[in-house]
């Protein structure tokens, strides 16, 4: 099942001003919510603004903040001037019968540890039903073309 | 500032005055769709075109252990999957040949 990706507007932010993009640290991270988060594209900033201890999802098999995406790398501009972020899949939540089951969204983000200064990078579009690894394998993989490009 | 760009800006928007248009660059960021519960098919794809660009990495100086160690994965998976990926320009081939099968 494919879903949109969108980034949020205050990531777009930071990468447009080279010394805050400088400053992003932390480990990549791809975390699933729940229905109760209450998107807000322009004004989310930090995973603070995802109340994680209400919105965030709970079972056996997924640790709380979600998995790491190793590697992001940025890579070109190819021939067409392409430049591409990516990194690797989140590992798989392995099937739990006392797993989560109602994720709907996946949020990126890069955690310091601190959910007021890890920054939010994108999230999906809801996946139109409650999803998870309560019944089999949940994964969330990134698009073969990257996690998002800057064309010329 | 004289009036007259004052005015440009407030009669037509059309011309900035210099002050005004020293803003952010532009910015074009494309994000893609997401993949829940990739396939084995788009798997492959997604490893393919993921071994593609860390093989451009490396080729442009970024080399890291874990770069390095995230390539031999791709490798072994895609290896067994029955495509032998040694280098970029075969993991283009390869990348192209299967994003149009």
């Amino acid at each position: 099942m494919s879903t949109t990706f969108n980034l949020y507007d205050q990531w777009r932010d930071t990468v447009a001003d080279p010394a805050r993009a400088a400053a992003v640290a932390g480990t990549l991270k791809l975390a699933i919510v729940k229905a109760t988060y209450t998107l807000d594209q322009n004004l989310h900033d930090f995973f603070d603004d995802l109340v994680a201890a209400s919105n965030e999802v709970v079972g056996t098999g997924y640790t709380a903040g979600g998995n790491a995406c190793a590697s992001p790398t940025w890579t070109g501009p190819d021939g067409a001037g392409l430049m591409t972020f990516d990194a690797a899949d989140p590992a798989t939540w392995t099937q739990n019968g006392a797993g989560f089951s109602n994720g709907r969204r996946a949020i990126l983000y890069y955690d310091t540890g601190t959910a007021t200064t890890s920054r939010l990078v994108g999230f999906s579009n809801d996946f139109g039903a409650d999803l998870g690894n309560l019944a089999a394998d949940f994964s969330v993989a990134f698009n073969a073309a990257g996690i998002y490009t800057s064309p010329r | 500032m004289k009036l007259r760009e004052i005015k440009s800006v407030f009669t037509n928007g059309l011309r900035l005055p210099r002050f005004l248009s020293k803003q952010k660059p532009e910015q074009k960021l494309t994000p893609k769709p997401l993949i829940v519960n990739i396939s084995p098919e788009r798997k492959v794809l997604r490893y393919v075109g993921r071994l593609m660009r860390l093989y451009s990495a490396l080729s442009k100086g970024q080399e890291t252990p874990e770069i390095q160690a995230e390539i031999r994965k791709l490798r072994l998976f895609v290896e067994a999957e029955g495509f032998l990926v040694s280098n970029e320009a075969e993991a283009v081939a390869l990348y192209k040949l299967l994003e149009g099968a």
